[in-house]
C-alpha cells in the first residue's frame, strides 16, 4: 500500500518539479481528481511518461486520446483508492511537517529513494518496491485462470 | 453485429426454425460467425456472416447432428448461394445444409445434393408444413413481434452520445462471449469460460431486469449445450471412465492437460496457498455429466426443454411443457435440466431466482 502511495506521489511530484510544459500547481487537486473520477478531466501529452511508472503497480494505464495526448485511467480497486488516500496524507505531511509529527513516516519519506528524491531515482524505486499481498493474490489468480484455459480478450 | 436481412427473410427463418423444432432440433437463430486475429497487441474480431437458423439434435447415445439453414427472400443466384452455404457448413463443421428461398433455379437444385444441401422453395416449404402439421405445434415459434422484442433485449443499452459504465463494459464481455467467441473457440473451453464470464458479473446482473434475465437464460442454454457435447465425448471414448474423460476433455486433451498440470505444479512452488487445476465446481460438474451420460435418452432433450421454458417466459405464454412436448414429454428431462440449473447458479454465483421458471416446474 505504502509503495503504491509513494509511487503515486512521485509521479505527481515529477509533474510539479520537472514538467516539460506548465508545472503542477495544485498536487492535492490532481490526487483528488484521480481518486474520485479515476482519470483527468483533460488529456495531456506528458501524462504517458509521467504516470507510466504506475502501470507496473497496476494502479492504472495511460490511454491515448486525440493528437498524441494521453489520459490516465485509474484501476478502481479498494487497494488503489486507499493508496490515493495515503498519498494525500503524505502530501499533507509534506506541506505542513509540523502538523503531524510521525517519526517513522518522516524517516520513510525522507529516504533518498522516497517521493522527494530526484526523478532519476524513480526507476530504481519502482524496481525495489515489493508487490502488495493483494496484488500478489490477484496475479496468482490470473495465472490459475490462464492454466485452466480461461480466455483473456 | 452482422446485418440481419429483410422481413421476408425473418418469416422464412421462423418457419425454418419451426420445421427443425418439429424434427427434434434445438434451434438458435442468427448465429454470428466471426474470425479472430492478433495483428498487433490486441485481439481483433472480424465478422464473417451469420447463420440464419442453426439446428442441433442429440441422439440417445448423445452423438449429435448439426444443420445450417440459409433463408433468402431476394433474387441472389441460387448456385452461388448454395456454394457459399457449403463453405459456411465446412467452416462451422455442420453435417447438413438447408437452402430455403422463395424460388430456386433448377440448376441450383441439381448441384445441392452433392454438397449435402437440401433445397426448399416457398411451395415446398408450405407442403412440408402441411404434411408435418406444423401449425399444431403448441410453442409459438412464429410470433415475429415477440421475436423482435426478444432480439432487442440482447446487448447493453448506452444513451445516445453517452459512454458505457464500467459495469456495462463487464456485462458486454459476457454478451461478446456468447455471441461470438462461444461459436469460434475450441468447444472444450466453453464450460469454464461461460462460468468465468458470469462469475465476473454475478453481482451486477439482477433477475428483476428483463434484459439480464434473457442474458442469463441464453448463457445457461449454451452452457447446457456444451455439457451435452462433453458427455458425448465421454460416451464416444470410454463410458466407464467418466471423471478421467471429462478432465481430459475440459482441459484440452492429454497433452494440454499435462502442460496445465505442470504449470500449476510450478505455480505451487511460488505460491503460499496450494492450488489445484480443477475449479471449485469441478466435482459438481463431474456429477452432472455422469448423470447426463447415465440418463442420455432424457438428457438429449435438455436444450429444447430449456429453450421452451425461456421462450414461454419471454412470450408471456402459459402453455405447459406437457402440451408443448406431447408424447416426448419427460419428467426425467426436466429433472436433469433443473440439476444443470443448480450447478450453473452455484458455480457462477448468480442469484437463485434467475431461473425461477425452470426451478418451479
Amino acid at each position: 500500500m505504502l509503495d503504491k502511495a509513494r509511487a503515486i506521489l512521485a509521479c505527481v511530484r515529477s509533474g510539479q518539479h520537472y514538467a516539460a510544459g506548465r508545472p503542477i500547481n495544485y498536487p492535492r487537486r490532481i490526487l483528488e481528481t484521480l481518486r474520485d473520477y479515476k482519470r483527468f478531466r483533460r488529456s495531456h501529452p506528458d501524462l504517458k511518461i509521467q504516470y507510466g511508472a504506475l502501470v507496473a503497480k497496476q494502479i492504472g494505464i495511460p490511454i491515448e486520446g486525440p493528437s498524441g495526448r494521453f489520459n490516465f485511467q485509474v484501476n478502481d480497486t479498494p487497494e488503489n483508492m486507499k493508496a490515493f488516500d495515503v498519498a494525500l496524507e503524505m502530501l499533507a505531511i509534506g506541506e505542513a511537517p509540523s502538523a503531524r509529527v510521525d517519526l517513522n513516516a518522516q524517516k520513510l519519506l525522507l529516504q533518498p529513494s522516497s517521493y522527494t528524491g530526484a526523478i532519476t531515482t524513480r526507476a530504481s524505486v519502482a524496481k525495489s518496491m515489493k508487490r502488495s499481498k493483494t496484488t500478489q493474490i490477484r496475479i496468482i489468480e490470473e495465472l490459475i485462470k490462464i492454466a485452466r484455459g480461461i480466455i483473456h480478450d | 453485429m452482422t446485418k440481419r436481412g429483410s422481413s421476408d427473410d425473418l418469416n422464412l427463418k421462423l418457419r425454418a426454425r419451426r420445421l427443425l423444432w418439429s424434427m427434434g432440433y434445438y434451434c438458435p437463430l442468427e448465429v454470428d460467425l466471426t474470425h479472430y486475429d492478433y495483428p498487433d497487441t490486441k485481439l481483433k474480431r472480424w465478422s464473417l456472416t451469420d447463420i440464419d437458423v442453426l439446428g442441433i439434435k442429440f441422439e440417445n447415445d448423445l452423438s449429435f447432428k448439426t444443420i445450417i439453414v440459409d433463408c433468402k427472400g431476394g433474387d441472389e443466384s441460387s448456385p452461388n448461394r448454395i456454394f457459399w452455404l457449403r463453405g459456411v457448413m465446412d467452416f462451422f463443421g455442420a453435417d447438413e445444409g438447408y437452402f430455403i428461398k422463395k424460388q430456386i433455379h433448377e440448376h441450383g437444385r441439381s448441384i445441392a445434393p452433392r454438397l449435402r444441401i437440401r433445397t426448399i422453395d416457398s411451395r415446398g416449404l408450405e407442403k412440408l408444413e402441411q404434411q408435418l402439421s406444423l401449425d399444431k405445434i403448441k410453442l409459438d415459434l412464429m410470433d415475429e413481434k415477440k421475436f423482435l422484442e426478444n432480439r432487442s433485449l440482447w446487448g447493453i443499452v448506452v444513451p445516445k452520445n453517452g459512454k458505457p459504465t464500467p459495469d456495462q463494459l463487464k456485462v458486454k464481455k459476457v454478451y461478446q462471449y456468447l455471441q461470438y467467441l462461444y461459436w469460434f473457440i475450441e468447444e472444450y473451453r466453453n464450460i469454464q469460460n461461460i462460468i468465468d464470464r458470469f462469475q465476473l458479473v454475478a453481482n451486477i446482473l439482477t433477475p428483476l431486469e428483463k434484459r439480464d434475465k434473457y442474458l442469463v437464460y441464453v448463457g445457461f442454454i449454451r452452457f447446457s449445450l456444451s455439457l451435452l457435447k462433453t458427455a458425448n465425448v465421454v460416451v464416444s471414448k470410454n463410458i466407464l471412465e467418466v471423471p478421467e474423460q471429462v478432465k481430459q476433455y475440459v482441459f484440452g486433451g492429454p497433452f494440454f492437460l499435462r502442460e496445465r498440470e505442470h504449470f500449476i505444479e510450478m505455480l505451487n512452488k511460488i505460491s503460499e496457498k496450494k492450488i489445484g487445476l480443477e475449479p471449485a465446481y469441478f466435482n459438481d460438474l463431474l456429477e452432472i455429466i455422469n448423470r447426463l451420460v447415465k440418463y442420455s435418452q432424457f438428457a438429449k432433450h435438455v436444450p429444447r426443454y430449456l429453450e421452451a421454458v425461456m421462450l414461454e417466459h419471454f412470450l408471456g405464454s402459459k402453455t405447459s411443457l406437457q402440451e408443448i412436448f406431447g408424447n416426448d414429454y419427460s419428467v426425467d428431462s426436466i429433472v436433469l435440466s433443473k440439476q444443470i440449473g443448480e450447478l450453473f447458479l452455484k458455480a457462477t454465483g448468480l442469484n437463485n431466482t434467475f431461473l425461477s421458471e425452470l426451478m418451479s416446474l
